[in-house]
């Protein structure tokens, strides 16, 4: 027991210190083993966490619930060197050795999937502690190398890995993932965009070589650092989008199925026998289809898998074959059990929670107090970092008006608008307090005065017999909002609505439905709208498609539809590939230059950032950071425990 | 007789094709697909497709064939292959979505009609007979309040009302550790007691109505010439009022017998959300919120045939029961 703790004590300090040194430091780590015969001088990425751990764990502990199933020991269903956990930042997380057992209860509204229990599930390749993009540690590969150019990324996979069903993960899982599926054209006719060079659309695809039983390298043909948030965590990528059980796979597949077997199949799923790549795609778990009932009896790598589904209720059950561990040695998750709950309504969701039958969920803020109120009742409601901005202004400076179009592309009339928009008053008044005044894209200061002043300069000075401004060519002026219902979106938008009204802008609003809404920003019929964005840096989203139909166009049918943009937006579209583009410390530095483009120009205005979001957990739970946004804290969800 | 029936069921045929096509276009005419606002939840959600996937999907589908060939699919699978679609939402058959639905559908019906059948006859004949009474009154108000008052503010009120005494939550039809378990007895044993709060509910706003109709019929026959006579004659009170004027008076409710057959099947929609019960109601009104347009269309469809059939039942039932009809009489 002494030597354990000590050991474990080295253990964590080693790590402590190795990651602190780790984030400075990074060009004097592992200049050695170049994995492949020609480019020399391989940075690896990925920490040295990990090796420390298991030469210092004496003994690999399991479930007790495991014991007496008939499998084989522990030691041998983990890897050789399994994954010491690190899903937090150590200043986000105090982490605490946990206790098996347990069974995590989670809802949803949804009758085939579970959008919060899927990013617990999921498992990228690589990973960044908090989803934060400070570090790069492997995750379900051991290991990665990146080039001094950033064109070739190697990875070194876990040796003794298994699938969820006892079979050996191997070279050969990629070999198929890549060379059968995404290679070939009838299952994958558009190549995703972020295995691309620089995840353009029309870059060019990922060449992907397997060099012996543990590694395999993936080239570009350009500089592309940005790989490594790509497929640590942009768009909650998952292992599984290029490592594939193929044991489970080939009978679904063209090229090694019975051809007269694999028709039969086809029909039999209702598609046109043909279309074998439909039954594929439909057999094919992948990203969040983990949590669709389809996923039951499909070998994975998550910490939980489904078992079976019966009124209206999901259950999973712990995966024995899973490779992560804590630093002691205990193989994860420490909860054996977790559950999806149907719920119809969203004021029955409420009950649930309120009546302690949540045991983690991340619900809207609305109803905080409720939360709030009921906390005796067996759990705790705190709030979090939603990761968004809750609502920002767009207005679209190509809808289809001349006097729009010449008044909304001046940076004056959207500087009005940013001005008489009361940050203060919207953030007490919708997000009770618990959002930031915006700074990071434009100011938060409060002018209705110089607002004025600066209509009346770009010659909206005249009114009509309402009191409305009435545009520089003397006509009458309107400005219409189309907003679909979604958190908080219509209630703040009445108030855009109010002080632009104020300002002696006829301004009204209209709630449409959510498709609807879809189709009008497509078809460049839509004025002005409020909408949520979502606030990771490495996402490098401008949402032009808003503010900008018809030059969002532009770029995305390469300037053969829509307008050409003017050169401000260009060099922000530019800028924003760059974010996505450059490794992270680049990218980050890019995004704060994007920052002060926006700034300058006020492409779109925030009104709120930081809004917060409650976070309901069962009072017993452990391992829950005190820090960090709310869906980083799913992210974590196997180094959860209860106490008693 | 049966030249009636046969020409009935023929009738059918043409009612049900333009059935199916008024709900087929009425599902789609919201803009976009099953596919678009699936993509769009998703987005929402945090989690959103990649251009990749988008692509993948829309073949899955097949939603980018024209209306007609959709249309002309589904029904070719219903006829010759008894296949209803797939349910896009549940990812699974349609006979499947709404066979497992249809259970605590049908038995909270059922209830619920058994119910408002014992409440309200004997309470309709009592107000009836003892019109204006102390005890006709309080019954219309009662009545006229459970009429006015919606569903689901009765089931939330009591439901809050029950946790905020209590701290148990009422809703869902079994409690966590029967929860996945398969059928038994004791799990149905322990579902019973979580039936009385739905089929309350839902008993309450329809014996209103029911009491007054039968009130009104009542009182319309009591007022007849052959019930004075009959009382002078000397027969019991009882006798004479069960045997005729009550006969008379549940004609309406024979009439409208034929839906209880549909009702039975979509059940109380709002109750069901409301207390988070697994009946096919919330399951049709999410099906119309997603376009999950086999499942909608399929069950809507089953609807449709239920209505029809159940209205030739009533008919039929209401020639047994009326001699007038079958003599060519009709109600005076």
């Amino acid at each position: 027991m002494r030597r354990n703790r000590f050991f474990s004590l080295i253990a964590t300090l080693l790590i402590i210190s190795l990651v602190l040194s780790g984030c400075f430091g990074n060009a004097n780590q592992n200049n050695n083993n170049a994995a492949g015969p020609s480019n020399n001088n391989q940075q690896s990425v990925t920490e040295n966490t990990n090796n420390v751990g298991p030469s210092d764990i004496a003994t690999y502990k399991q479930s007790p619930i495991l014991d007496g199933q008939g499998l084989p020991p522990v030691e041998e269903r983990l890897p050789v060197e399994p994954k010491i956990t690190n899903e937090m930042a150590a200043s986000q997380l105090n982490y605490e050795i946990g206790r098996y057992g347990g069974k995590m209860r989670t809802v949803t509204t949804s009758p085939n999937s579970n959008g919060e229990l899927f990013v617990m599930l999921n498992e990228p390749l690589i990973n960044t502690p908090g989803l934060l993009g400070e570090e790069i540690t492997g995750n379900v590969v051991k290991d990665i190398k990146v080039n001094a150019d950033e064109t070739e990324f190697t990875f070194t996979m876990r040796e003794g890995l298994k699938w969820s069903d006892g079979v050996p993960v191997t070279i050969e899982d990629v070999r198929f993932g890549y060379e059968d599926v995404l290679m070939n054209p009838e299952l994958t006719p558009s190549f995703p965009a972020k295995y691309k060079t620089g995840a353009h659309a029309d870059g060019e695809p990922m060449e992907l070589e397997i060099i012996d039983e543990q590694t395999f390298k993936i080239t570009f043909s350009e500089s592309y650092g940005g790989f490594l948030m790509q497929i640590s965590i942009q768009g909650w990528e998952s292992y599984n989008r290029l490592i594939k059980p193929r044991h489970y796979l080939e009978q679904f597949h063209i090229d090694y199925a019975d051809p007269d077997e694999l028709k039969k199949l086809t029909v039999e799923a209702g598609y046109e026998e043909t279309d074998w790549f439909n039954l594929f795609h439909e057999k094919d778990i992948v990203g969040s289809e983990v949590t669709n009932a389809a996923s039951i009896g499909f070998p994975v790598l998550n910490p939980w898998m489904l078992t079976r589904v019966a009124d209206n209720i999901q259950f999973y059950e712990r995966n024995p074959y899973y490779f992560k561990v804590d630093a002691e040695g205990n193989q994860l998750p420490y909860i054996d059990y977790a559950e999806s709950h149907l719920m119809s309504d969203n004021e029955m969701l409420n009950l649930q929670i309120i009546s302690g039958g949540v045991d983690y969920t991340r619900p809207g803020i609305v109803d905080m107090a409720l939360y709030k109120q009921n906390e005796s009742n067996g759990y705790i409601a705190e709030l979090r970092d939603q990761h968004s901005r809750p609502g920002n202004i767009y207005l679209n400076q190509t809808f289809e008006d001349e006097t729009w179009r010449s008044l909304a592309q001046d940076v004056r009339f959207r500087q009005a608008v940013n001005l008489a928009v009361n940050n203060e008053e919207i953030i007490d008044a919708i997000y009770f307090g618990y959002a930031d005044l915006p700074s990071e894209f434009n100011t938060s200061t409060y002018d209705p005065d110089e607002a004025n002043r600066l209509l009346d300069e770009i010659g909206m000075d005249q009114r009509d017999n309402e009191g409305f401004r009435l545009s520089p060519d003397g006509e009458r002026f309107d400005i219409q909002f189309e907003v679909f219902v979604a958190a908080e979106i219509v209630p703040q938008t009445e108030l855009i609505v109010e002080y632009l009204n104020d300002l002696g802008l006829r301004t009204s609003m209209r709630t449409i439905d959510q498709s609807l809404w879809n189709t009008r920003i497509a078809a460049n019929e839509i004025q002005a709208t409020l909408m949520r964005m979502e606030d990771y840096w490495w996402q490098g989203d401008i949402k032009l498609d808003r503010w900008g139909t018809l030059w969002h166009q532009y770029f995305a049918t390469n300037g053969e539809q829509g307008l050409e943009p003017p050169v401000e937006v260009k060099q922000l579209f530019d800028k924003a590939a760059e974010v996505k583009n450059k490794s992270p410390e680049d990218g980050l530095m890019a995004f704060k230059e994007l920052q002060e483009m926006v700034k300058e120009h006020l492409f779109f205005i925030v009104t709120a950032e930081k809004a917060q979001q409650p976070v309901i957990v069962n009072e017993n739970l452990r391992n829950i950071p005190h820090d960090g946004t709310a869906i980083a804290i799913n992210f974590a969800a196997e180094q959860f425990f209860y106490t008693d | 007789m049966l030249r009636y029936i046969a020409n009935r069921l023929l009738q059918f045929i043409p009612i049900l094709i333009a059935i199916t096509i008024i709900v087929f276009t009425v599902i789609q005419l919201p803009p976009g697909n099953y596919l678009t606002s699936y993509i769009q939840q998703m987005e929402l959600s945090g989690t959103p497709l990649s251009d990749s996937e988008i692509s993948i999907l829309e073949r899955q589908y097949g939603l980018d064939q024209p209306i007609y060939v959709q249309y002309w699919k589904w029904i070719t699978n219903i006829i010759l292959k008894g296949d209803l679609g797939r349910s896009f939402q549940w990812d699974a058959p349609v006979t499947e979505v709404i066979g497992d639905h249809l259970a605590a559908t049908i038995l909270i019906s059922i209830l619920s009609l058994i119910v408002t059948w014992i409440i309200a006859i004997p309470i309709g004949i009592y107000s009836a007979v003892r019109q204006y009474s102390a005890f006709d009154y309080i019954f219309t108000f009662i009545g006229f309040i459970g009429m006015a008052m919606p569903t689901f503010l009765v089931a939330l009120v009591i439901v809050y009302i029950v946790f905020d005494t209590t701290g148990i939550n009422l809703t869902g039809l079994y409690s966590p550790e029967f929860q996945g378990q398969p059928m038994s007895l004791a799990k149905l044993v322990d579902m019973l007691p979580r039936l009385v709060l739905p089929v309350l509910i839902v008993a309450t706003t329809s014996t209103a109505g029911l009491i007054r109709v039968i009130r009104a019929m009542l009182l319309d026959e009591l007022r007849k010439q052959y019930v004075v006579t009959a009382r002078a004659k000397g027969l019991s009170e009882r006798k004479l009022i069960i045997k005729y004027p009550v006969r008379v008076a549940i004609n309406p409710m024979i009439s409208t017998i034929g839906w209880v057959l549909p009702g039975l099947i979509s059940g109380e929609t709002v109750v069901g959300i409301v207390l988070n019960l697994p009946t096919s109601g919330q399951m049709l009104m999410r099906a119309l919120m997603f376009q999950d347009m086999y499942l909608a269309g399929s069950f809507l469809l089953i609807l449709s045939v239920l209505i029809l059939i159940g209205t030739l039942i009533s008919d039929i039932a209401l020639a047994w029961l009326d001699p007038r009809i079958r003599f060519g009489g009709g109600i005076k």
